[in-house]
């Protein structure tokens, strides 16, 4: 697990390619793409992506820094061992799924 | 636990997961509805958002649910999640880049499958007459009762006068009959799918078979509603630039 700096326009994740590696936000800013939609995450509201890495899918979004960023990166071991059954890995787990749920217009 | 009937109630916040065993579960949301099978979690989304449901949900048939938790189904969950996601990059175009083959169109030939219908009603369609406006009279003087007949004609018409707008027109008003007469889906979206075919250089026209099968796939609750819905929304720019 470490921490990685990131500068604007970098591209952290990409939809379709082998998840290895769960990303948390500590600072900065990120752009998430899912289909043909866009989300902007900052660290007012920390947030992880990259949660296909813990069931061996493929990414299913892209993730790219809008500004100077920070974040955790983790493999699935050290992600379940570390904040599996805590707040994190449930956050984690609803962020996933509102983003999915507003793309599928269902909110 | 066995259930049929309610779930959970509209407004209620849901503070159990509940696993699907056996059975269906459906869920409505923005009018919308999908079916839950085996395996499958009830109000998901509500219960991690912790939001309250929109309308109920419910058991249509006998269903075997089991009250799960969150922790133990963690990584079943993320892969239904990404079930849902794929959902969403099928029904998903390209806006600058529509192919035919975004249209979905089904794999059986339409016209085989129209005349498997003429035949199984056993209507004949006639022979059309070789004058435009003959032909168009015949066509339009058939009553709702003789549906399937006008099918056939207006399929003739196209065959015989393929330049001719009215072929579109036909094939809307036709198609829009079908819908609401025999509440034939199938044949329906045929004929809407064979205009987008036939007249795709008509953007009128095809604007309103799009709107069309966005209504039919909504109603039947099919999300490739969603990419009528989008491909519309391009030709209605496309179409006032044009004013």
């Amino acid at each position: 697990m470490e921490t990685i700096e990131f500068e604007p326009g970098q591209e952290i994740i990409k939809e379709g390619e082998e998840a290895q590696y769960i990303y948390m936000l500590k600072s900065g800013k990120i752009k998430v793409q899912l289909g043909l939609y866009e989300f902007v995450i900052s660290d007012n509201n920390p947030e992880v992506f990259g949660l296909e890495a813990l069931v061996g899918e493929k990414y299913t979004e892209t993730c790219t820094t809008v500004e100077n960023s920070k974040l955790i990166c983790c493999n699935s071991s050290e992600f379940m061992e570390i904040y599996g059954k805590t707040e994190v890995s449930k956050k984690a787990l609803e962020s996933f799924m509102r983003r999915t749920a507003k793309v599928l217009g269902w909110i | 636990m066995k259930i049929e009937g309610v779930v959970f109630k509209a407004g209620e916040v849901p503070k159990t997961l509940f696993k699907i065993v056996s059975g269906t579960v459906r869920e409505t949301r923005n009018k919308t509805y999908h079916d839950l099978g085996h395996g499958d979690y009830v109000a998901l989304l509500e219960y991690l958002l912790e939001e309250p449901i929109q309308e109920n949900i419910v058991a249509t048939e006998e269903t075997e649910i089991i009250e799960v938790s969150l922790e133990d189904e963690y990584l079943n969950i993320i892969k239904r999640i990404i079930e849902l996601r794929k959902v969403i990059f099928e029904s998903s175009i390209d806006l600058e880049d529509i192919v035919l083959d975004d249209f979905n169109f089904e794999k059986v030939d339409i016209d085989k499958y129209l005349e498997q219908v003429e035949s199984l009603l056993t209507l004949s369609a006639g022979d059309l007459p070789d004058d435009r406006d003959e032909a168009l009279r015949v066509i339009e003087s058939l009553d709702d009762d003789k549906i399937i007949t006008k099918v056939n004609l207006v399929r003739s018409f196209i065959e015989k006068f393929p330049e001719e707008e009215e072929g579109a027109r036909l094939l809307i008003e036709t198609a829009a009959k079908v819908y609401i007469v025999l509440n034939d889906r199938y044949v329906a979206k045929s004929l809407l799918k064979k205009l987008l075919l036939h007249y795709s250089d008509i953007p009128k026209f095809c604007y309103e078979a799009i709107k069309t099968l966005e209504g039919i796939y909504r109603d039947e609750g099919n999300i490739i509603w969603r990419r009528y819905n989008k491909i519309a929304k391009i030709l209605e720019v496309k179409l006032r630039g044009n004013d």
